[in-house]
């Protein structure tokens, strides 16, 4: 019965994880291929042989330097925090059911933003654990105000919150920008990747998130059910005897944490939380099982190959990643307006 | 409106007033305090004292400069109120001042010759960036949210391609991250050479422009039954708009809100009618900008706070509470 009411109200049937299989495996091996690709670039190009040899133990001493201590570190930030923000905008999409719902939308990312600053900024010497835990605490009390600010009554209607949520943020940022320019210069040097960018990502910038990766996107996984459920309308939802603000509260958090953890590596990046979730359901429909997954590859994807053209196209200047990742979003952001105008949302 | 009972007469005067006395608050206060009358009298006989240099080389033109910006940007702000009978629409909502952040700082970098015609590419990223958010935001009719959100993307395409240029060409772009840091801090005598003309013009004749405003805002129908061509003024108007704001932009780079604060202020104490609203719009911006001037100055002395973010310290309350209004 579910399943049949989804797929009323989807276009594209909706697929379970096990169908999605075979896309799952793709967009894995076209990472996995990117990555290979990614490694090899800079200033010294090395062959993707060689790049195969040194992840398998072998190559030359400096080979090993460049790809496992310069290039790999990248990398995988720049996956994970991909795969981070866009499981991040597929829980925020579905708990506040708005399609214009990303984390750097919602105020999400310029909250955690301004509350690592913060905290670099007061606490230099706090251990680099707490910065993810900072920028969780900065992001909530950032959704937090702009839920609060947008809701009329019991509803939460979907354009008013992305506009308040512009609000919040942008207030967000320019607390942020007055503390820069405040902050000595080793700090506010050390916080330029929080405008969004990969560049010199090291382990320790790796370290920072990849608990956060750990817990956060399985646990996200695991609430796909819960999910598909809050998608429905709320009468309908507790109708099939289903407590939605427990439910909410759950996947918020695991959204908001996600988001934050992934700032405090590699910066907002804009609209990848909005563009990932929505291609992985243009591929899968709507059910959680299999678009969670799609979207986090997609989400990697994306920052990954931002970062890799950004590094390719003027070399040896970088393009960041975030500014890529922009020009792709915003564009089908605009789209997406358009379309939601036209459905009279 | 009980407040719209006043003669508006006294509005005028009492925005006069406030320009004067924050006009003057920018002469005396600084790094170096200077008395009022000695303002007064180096102001009537230059010399070469310290208070002379202060107030003539620094301080005057800083003033033209904030008070020009505030005017353009208000009086644009209220034109494109107006003409899109949007509460919500501001040269910095609509993208229009990151967009001519984007054209001036192209200008800046690519081409640093240019000198006085980076007015002109500042207008014509203003106008790619308005064009762009109307043509998104535009179907059907003009929804506060939808334009907004439209603005909101297309600022942040502006702004990341502003910011990818001065870090692809960090070496040149030194003038432009000064230019456009949202503040008048050190504007010369040269920064306005180059920009006063590309405001004044625009400032005086959108004055003349409140009959047609208020035609446009009574409703496409009432202007055609006049005789206008609705979708022509549409047009005229909004340039006249973003013109006013892509010089304030080039003057002293984006700041928020001022066209979205003061414009509301001067219906709210003038009515409607935008042959009343709009002089009165120009004073109060100019007297707002000074004044946040005058406070960025003294706040966290001697360092100096962007006036843009004072600004938005007042103006992102003002827009949620704009926003809670709109119907979703």
């Amino acid at each position: 019965m579910l399943g049949q009411n989804v797929r009323k109200q989807e276009r594209k049937p909706s697929v379970g994880l096990g169908v999605a299989a075979p896309l799952l495996v793709t967009l894995l091996l076209l990472l996995l291929v990117l990555a290979v690709v990614a490694l090899g670039l800079g200033a010294v190009a090395t062959p993707p042989a060689d790049v195969l040899a040194t992840l398998l133990g072998g190559g030359s001493e400096l080979t090993r330097r460049l790809v496992l201590e310069l290039r790999l570190p990248r990398v995988l930030a720049a996956a994970l925090g991909g795969a981070m923000f866009a499981v991040s905008g597929t829980l925020l999409q579905a708990v506040v059911r708005n399609p214009l719902a990303s984390p750097d939308i919602v105020g999400v990312g310029a909250g955690a933003g301004l509350a690592v600053t913060l905290l670099l900024l007061v606490f230099p010497q706090a251990p680099d654990g707490l910065m993810p835990w900072g920028g969780f605490l900065g992001a909530w009390l950032a959704f937090g105000a702009v839920t609060l600010l947008a809701r009329d009554g019991l509803r939460l209607p979907p354009v008013r919150l992305a506009l308040l949520g512009v609000a919040v943020g942008a207030a967000c940022a320019a607390l942020q920008q007055l503390i820069l320019l405040r902050a000595p210069d080793p700090i506010g040097g050390a916080l330029a990747f929080l405008s969004g960018s990969v560049y010199g990502a090291g382990w320790e910038h790796l370290t920072r998130m990849l608990p956060w990766a750990l817990v956060l996107l399985p646990a996200a996984w695991l609430l796909h059910r819960r999910l598909d459920l809050l998608t429905f309308s709320e009468d309908t939802a507790l109708a099939l005897g289903h407590r939605t603000w427990l439910g909410r509260l759950v996947a918020v958090s695991t959204g908001v944490g996600l988001a934050a953890a992934a700032v405090t590596s590699c910066g907002v990046l804009g609209f990848v939380g909005l563009v990932a979730p929505h291609l992985a359901r243009l591929l899968t429909g709507g059910l959680h099982a299999a678009h969670l997954p799609v979207s986090a590859l997609l989400g990697a994807l994306l920052v990954l190959g931002a970062d890799t053209l950004g590094r390719m196209l003027l070399p040896p200047l970088e393009v960041p990643a975030g500014l890529l990742t922009t020009l792709i979003g915003a564009p089908y952001f605009l789209y997406l307006l358009r379309q939601s105008s036209r459905m009279g949302a | 409106m009980t407040l719209a009972r006043v003669p508006v007469m006294v509005w005028y005067a009492a925005a006069a007033l406030l320009l004067g006395v924050a006009a003057l608050a920018s002469l005396v206060y600084g790094v170096l305090q200077i008395p009022a009358a000695e303002v007064l009298r180096a102001l009537q006989h230059p010399d070469e004292s310290r208070a002379s240099l202060a107030v003539w080389d620094l301080r005057f033109p800083r003033l033209l400069a904030a008070g020009l910006a505030g005017s353009a940007l208000a009086v644009s702000g209220t034109l494109l109120q107006g003409v899109t009978r949007n509460p919500l629409s501001d040269p910095g909502i609509l993208g229009v001042e990151a967009g001519a952040a984007l054209g001036l700082s192209a200008a800046l970098i690519l081409w640093p010759a240019l000198g006085l015609l980076s007015v002109p590419l500042a207008f014509v990223g203003g106008l790619l960036a308005a064009g762009v958010t109307l043509a998104f935001a535009s179907r059907p009719g003009l929804s506060p949210l939808r334009l907004t959100l439209s603005g909101v993307a297309v600022a942040a395409v502006c702004r990341r391609l502003t910011w990818g240029m001065q870090l692809l060409w960090p070496d040149r772009a030194q003038p432009a991250l000064l230019a456009l840091g949202g503040s008048v801090a050190g504007r010369t005598w040269e920064d306005l050479s180059q920009t006063w003309f590309w405001l004044l013009l625009p400032l005086v004749l959108a004055l003349t422009v409140g009959s047609r405003v208020n035609l446009l805002a009574l409703g496409d129908d009432v202007a055609r039954s006049l005789g206008r061509d609705p979708r022509r003024e549409l047009l005229l108007l909004s340039l006249l708009g973003v013109l006013l704001a892509a010089g304030a932009v080039a003057l002293c780079g984006p700041v928020g809100y001022v066209g979205l604060l003061v414009p509301h202020l001067a219906r709210a104490l003038v009515g409607l009618d935008h042959r009343r609203s709009l002089p009165l719009a120009a004073l109060l911006g100019a007297a707002l900008v000074i004044a946040a001037d005058v406070a960025a100055r003294l706040i966290d002395a001697p360092a100096e706070t962007p006036i843009a973010i004072l600004i938005a310290a007042l103006g992102t309350p003002f827009f949620v509470w704009l926003a809670r209004q709109v119907r979703a």
